[in-house]
């Protein structure tokens, strides 16, 4: 759908999926409304400049001189959905051959499909923003609680924290909370690029005698920010040196990636 | 932020009014979009005049062919951008040249002073092209250029892979990766 939306298929490849669009797959018909907001977005990222009023004005006398009475109001079905399309469809056939008082009724069917799919698309609409909501709600809680984890880590008695310097990238740091009385730590971090596609940041614990123990995973924000909370294993020994790698997706057992950040306890 | 996640229910009661024939609902919508819209208007033309003919353009078709705004295959905001943006490169092309795409910034930067002294309602489109200007500093610079050659320049695939002197199938997988990273990053930042 995005080579689609970005005149960027072979006419074929296009007629071919404009044909099917035009039969009224529902799931392709958002992935297009999907694909085409993308594909919109990349207008959004200009400045924007404030029109001159005038512009609105010339606007309003256009429309004055072209001015139609009794406009009909809108009339957004072309697009109408499976279900409201037959409606109407089956609605039209037999309007022709009903009675006055039945086509009174085919009318109000018409109508009542009209309004139903209008329904259905600003519901589908309001759906998909409910959903986008949801997802942020989980994220902002994901968030708070990962924060509350921090602040009870730094209440902890005994905590330290541990500063690593960004060694794959160069402006990217990070402070290590280490509260291992409490079994806690937390990794706060600034100015990491997000991983490529396939790829995540792990955090290692490295002891003393050269043991490296997985702490878990994460990514970094669009911003570069990323928090993540960790327990410190039961029996782990002196801490060493804390590191972040980057390793492929879902983590590995010991590191093999490149070594983005790294603190060594002084 | 894709143009979808902009989408708000007054935009859409705004379209139902100006449907039903209420012009104090185009002025808002001129308000609220106006100076995205004339952006791309001009960011497409790279003439200022021309530009505000073609926003007069848009927002009288707004207005009489309503009909055409369907809820269904995307937000307000989108179908605006999309039709600035295609009326832009109808009337570039009705005018028998190409302007080449901006290698320097200085007409992004005049557009910049233009907008300064804009009012503080539109702080929040200010913030809406942050948003999006650094989703797509975070494309790779292929992705980048290929999109923008795509949107701005109303180029086809084959064009941009001309334009660009790169192969056809490197310009399609740009362009199919460059808009998936940018949603992803866009759905990242809400």
């Amino acid at each position: 759908m995005p080579l689609y939306v970005a005149d960027a298929m072979d006419a074929a490849e296009r007629e071919g999926l404009r044909r099917h669009l035009a039969a009224g797959c529902v799931a392709c018909v958002g992935h297009l409304a999907e694909a085409t907001a993308t594909f919109a977005s990349v207008g959004l990222g200009l400045d924007p400049v404030v029109p001159s009023p005038d512009l609105l004005r010339r606007t309003l006398d256009r429309i004055d001189r072209k001015a139609v009475p009794g406009r009909p109001a809108s009339s957004r079905w072309r697009w109408a959905a499976p279900a409201a399309a037959a409606a109407l469809a089956a609605a039209l056939a037999t309007y022709a051959a009903v009675t006055r008082h039945d086509r009174a009724a085919v009318a109000q069917t018409v109508e009542e499909a009209r309004f139903n799919y209008n329904n259905d698309a600003r519901a589908m609409l309001l759906r998909s923003a409910l959903a986008d909501r949801d997802q942020t709600v989980d994220q902002l809680r994901s968030r708070l609680a990962a924060q509350q984890q921090v602040v009870d880590a730094l209440r902890a008695p005994g905590v330290r924290v541990l500063a690593l310097a960004g060694v794959g990238q160069k402006d990217a740091s990070a402070q290590l909370v280490w509260a291992p009385t409490a079994g806690r730590s937390a990794l706060l971090v600034s100015r990491l690029a997000p991983p490529h596609p396939g790829r995540t940041y792990e955090l290692w614990f490295i002891t003393a005698d050269q043991k490296a123990v997985p702490a878990g995973t994460f990514t970094a924000d669009a911003g570069g920010s990323a928090v993540l909370t960790a327990a410190v294993p039961p029996g782990l020994g002196p801490l060493a040196v804390a590191a972040v790698s980057d390793e492929p997706a879902g983590g590995t057992a010991s590191p093999t990636g490149q070594i983005q950040l790294a603190g060594k306890v002084p | 932020m894709s143009a979808e996640r902009e989408q708000s229910p007054d935009d859409l009661a705004l379209m139902d009014a100006i449907a039903a024939g209420d012009r104090s609902a185009l002025s808002r919508l001129f308000d609220r979009h106006g100076p995205v819209l004339l952006a791309v208007c001009r960011r497409v033309l790279n003439d200022a005049d021309e530009a505000d003919d073609v926003l007069v353009d848009v927002l009288y078709e707004v207005w009489a062919r309503s009909d055409r705004f369907d809820p269904a295959r995307g937000n307000p905001l989108t179908y605006l951008v999309t039709l600035a943006r295609s009326r832009s490169i109808d009337r570039r092309r009705s005018l028998g040249a190409r302007p080449p795409l901006r290698s320097d910034r200085s007409a992004e930067l005049a557009d910049r002073a233009a907008s300064a002294d804009g009012p503080f309602q539109h702080a929040q489109a200010g913030e809406q092209s942050t948003r999006v200007r650094r989703a797509l500093a975070d494309l790779d610079d292929d992705q980048r250029v290929a999109l923008e050659c795509a949107f701005f320049d109303g180029l086809s695939h084959t064009e941009v892979a001309a334009k660009l002197g790169k192969p056809l199938g490197t310009v399609k997988t740009s362009i199919r990766q460059g808009l998936i990273r940018l949603r992803q990053i866009l759905r990242m930042d809400q």
